[in-house]
């Protein structure tokens, strides 16, 4: 079932769909083996593909994450150049420093019956042992890299639980809330923001501004907090409290992102805000939240249809390029090559493991992310 | 550092895996390590067979008037939100299989386990496992077993002693859970997924269980605990139901979902329609509810299919005006203030609702549901392509009113 999850997709996209094996075979071991891709031997790639920061976690309930860099397609010998330890399970994701070998992680690893200010930042890099930098960081969340290499994160204490009549009212526990910016080497932090709310999720950055997704017991909306004095520039005063996947497009200065329907709660949008006036436009919608968008070079954004049928273009000129390299699933987007001729790409399906790949933009032919089988994934980002 | 040496050209990497089964902590009373005030000493005990844990659910699961002098009294809960049945109190009772999943996800069904933390209890005897928070047993009870908490209604050593006793002391937080939350469909306590809310608020009543919080892959699906991805609790309560431990623990059921536009507000969870959606992702496919198997349950409920009946048992999916607890507020910026639940009667008709989406140009109408009631992502793209394909044939030819 899992194997075939993983394999299938490219083995069909390359061709190779008759040497599937026809039953599914067990659950993964503890153990990791190899999740290695058919290489294609008839698929063109022009470009060499660029070397890629990794993040491997064993799944279900490692303990340790390793960081690899690897350059997908070319032999894949890989080495983990370092690791570190943190609760077992979670999530861990990642993201790499200007295209350097440099890799911001955050992780588990206070363990707490409600976990969402229980993670850490760590600082990582070949040659040196890992570092942490800063605690009380929200669960399950990546880290943002500024120009200069300063971090954001979110980090936050626990408000008190709600009242027995607080509760009644709908009240959820208020947390202290605060977007640091955090100093590379030294873990030094600076606050930037305060909130009080339920959370303040970072959405990226332009320029010297941070955007941040931020929900509220009475409201929820879109901000661009200067990450030099703080000053908060309002985007949306008031949205509904069901925005995710966001993506910043540097060159139309704007932010991609899903948003619930406002009448139909059965449907879900990918909405484009301007961050100069933070006018919103519909792009597209669907029935499923999994749109996940991301801003593609020209002013496309690449998309997946209904949450489900993979990686899809929407062209500035309005042109659909429906590409679904791996067929039907949710491609998700980490992130695009300096040159612009590669994305790295998640692939996902319901309940299982994502396959990440990387995505030629010249010949629309994925090139494999070698990946041991049981391992839970991340892309940091592109290399040197 | 690590180097990581390929063992052969695929570059073999071993990531090690702890084990939840081995972790056992026993911060007990008298612990040096026990910084958070836990009040009771562990107890030696052995833990319970398999055989021995299922008769315990069985047990807690019908309630005070099952498990008499053996549990903590525990006061009426309600039942019926008027959709249609009226609200009335009733003696609690819970569904076996979420006590199992729960239990399985607070402690693996551990009431007693030889301690390996934290360092002044390592070894010894099996005894009391107790969390660093004052977490005991097969139920993980917090409440009332820490100094800084009032005095509770239960017996705190029997708590420490018992597995029926500390599983049946967890129901009576539940109740109080169930009690504190909206409703779900009608509020059935013998429908397994009318608990949603009562499980988030288990775990305590945090934006982090909220199903639309962003750190949340969209497409995370029903949650696997071989995969472990990362979910709210309820979600990893409800996922465990579906992928139990073993055949020998429960049988699996793949439980309906809340259509994750309406569970995830401002607030805590507010009252909900019959759950249909088949996964916490996915309300394209649907699902039917569950009666516990324990409480008189059919183990296989009729089947809503992707194009029939929205919801199992007749669930009327519809306005809800309170019940349990009061509607909170409206979410912010709702546009005309219009509650969006008035558009969920006409979800009843089917999942086909393209033609309500016809201005947007990328809504696929096709669900893809598979014969055999697996979704075409558990097959291959091609055999998914070809019963999608001619599923959207058959669904074309019967479109016509009837």
């Amino acid at each position: 079932m899992r194997r075939i999850g993983l394999l299938a997709p490219f083995a069909l996209a390359l061709g190779l769909g008759a040497a599937l094996p026809k039953k599914p075979t067990a659950l993964p071991q503890p153990v990791a083996k190899p999740r290695v891709m058919a290489q294609p031997k008839a698929a063109p790639i022009p470009s060499a593909p660029p070397r890629i920061a990794l993040l491997f976690t064993g799944a279900p309930e490692g303990d340790e994450t390793t960081l690899v860099f690897q350059r997908p397609g070319e032999e894949p010998h890989q080495e983990g150049v370092t690791s570190f330890r943190h609760l077992p399970g979670g999530g861990v994701k990642g993201a790499v420093a200007h295209e350097g070998e440099v890799v911001f992680a955050i992780a588990d690893v206070e363990k707490k019956r409600d976990p969402s200010w229980g993670a850490a930042l760590f600082r990582l890099e070949a040659g040196r042992e890992p570092i942490t930098l800063a605690d009380r960081v929200y669960t399950n969340t990546r880290p943002l890299v500024l120009e200069d290499g300063s971090v954001l994160v979110q980090r936050g204490r626990e408000g008190e639980e709600p009242s027995e009549e607080e509760s009644l009212e709908g009240r959820l526990r208020v947390d202290a809330i605060t977007i640091d910016r955090i100093d590379p080497l030294t873990g030094t932090s600076r606050t930037l923001h305060q909130f009080s709310g339920y959370i303040a999720f970072l959405a990226g950055a332009l320029d010297n501004e941070a955007l941040v997704y931020r929900v509220a017991p009475d409201n929820a909306d879109i901000v661009a907090i200067d990450v030099n004095d703080g000053r908060v520039r309002a985007l949306a005063p008031s949205i509904l409290p069901f925005a995710r996947d966001f993506s910043v497009d540097e060159a139309n200065r704007s932010l991609f992102f899903t948003e619930r329907d406002e009448r139909n709660s059965q449907i879900w949008a990918v909405s484009r805000m301007n961050l100069a006036t933070g006018a919103r436009t519909r792009i597209v919608s669907g029935r499923r939240m999994a749109l996940v968008p991301h801003a593609f070079p020209g002013g496309g954004v690449a998309f997946n249809p209904d949450g489900e049928r993979g990686l899809t273009i929407l062209q500035a000129s309005g042109r659909v390029q429906s590409l679904r390299p791996l067929g039907d699933g949710v491609d998700t987007v980490r992130g695009l090559s300096r040159d612009g001729k590669w994305a790295a790409v998640m692939h996902s399906l319901p309940s299982q493991l994502p396959t990440p790949y990387l995505f030629s933009l010249e010949t629309h032919q994925p090139v494999p992310i070698s990946a041991p089988e049981s391992a839970r994934v991340d892309i940091a980002g592109f290399v040197r | 550092m690590r180097a990581l040496v390929a063992a052969s050209a695929a570059g073999v990497i071993a990531l090690g895996g702890a084990s939840a089964q081995a972790f056992c902590p026993s911060y007990s009373a008298s612990s040096s390590s026990n910084t958070h005030g836990c009040l009771v000493d562990a107890v030696p005990g052995t833990n319970p067979t398999l055989a021995e844990w299922q008769d315990i659910f069985d047990v807690v699961s019908k309630g005070p008037a099952a498990w008499g002098e053996h549990g903590p009294e525990i006061g009426n809960i309600g039942q019926g939100c008027g959709k249609p049945e009226p609200l009335e109190s009733v003696p609690p009772r819970f569904p076996c299989e979420l006590l199992k999943a729960i239990a399985m996800a607070e402690s693996g069904w551990r009431q007693f386990c030889v301690p390996d933390r934290p360092e002044d209890q390592k070894g010894g005897a099996s005894r009391t496992i107790i969390a660093f928070d004052c977490g005991y047993g097969v139920g993980q009870v917090t409440s009332g077993m820490r100094e800084k908490d009032p005095a509770p209604n239960y017996d705190r050593q029997r708590v420490a002693s018992d597995p029926l006793y500390n599983l049946a002391t967890g129901t009576q937080i539940l109740a109080a859970k169930w009690r504190a939350t909206n409703c779900v469909g009608d509020n059935q306590p013998s429908k397994i997924e009318h608990w949603y809310a009562a499980t988030w608020a288990y775990n305590g009543l945090a934006y982090v269980n909220n199903p639309a919080n962003p750190v949340y892959d969209a497409n995370r699906g029903v949650y696997n605990p071989s995969v472990n991805t990362p979910a709210p609790y309820q979600e990893k309560v409800f996922g465990r139901i579906e992928h139990p431990t073993s055949p020998d623990h429960w049988a699996s059921i793949e439980l309906a979902y809340p259509n994750p536009g309406d569970v995830g507000t401002t607030g805590k969870p507010p009252a909900l329609p019959e759950p249909t959606c088949a996964s916490p992702t996915d309300c394209v496919n649907l699902r039917a509810s569950h009666l516990s198997f324990c409480l008189g349950g059919d183990p296989d409920p009729e089947d809503p299919g992707s194009g029939g009946q929205g919801g199992a048992g007749g669930g009327t999916i519809g306005v809800d005006d309170g019940g349990i607890g009061e509607l909170p507020g409206r979410p912010p910026g709702s546009g005309d203030g219009r509650d969006t639940r008035d558009d969920w009667p006409s979800r009843g008709r089917g999942s086909e609702r393209s033609s309500e989406m016809s201005s947007d140009a990328y809504v696929v109408s096709c669900s893809c549901e598979l014969p055999g009631g697996r979704k075409s992502s558990e097959r291959g793209p091609i055999a998914a392509f070809l019963a999608g394909l001619a599923l959207v044939t058959l669904r074309r030819a019967s479109s016509s009113p009837r």
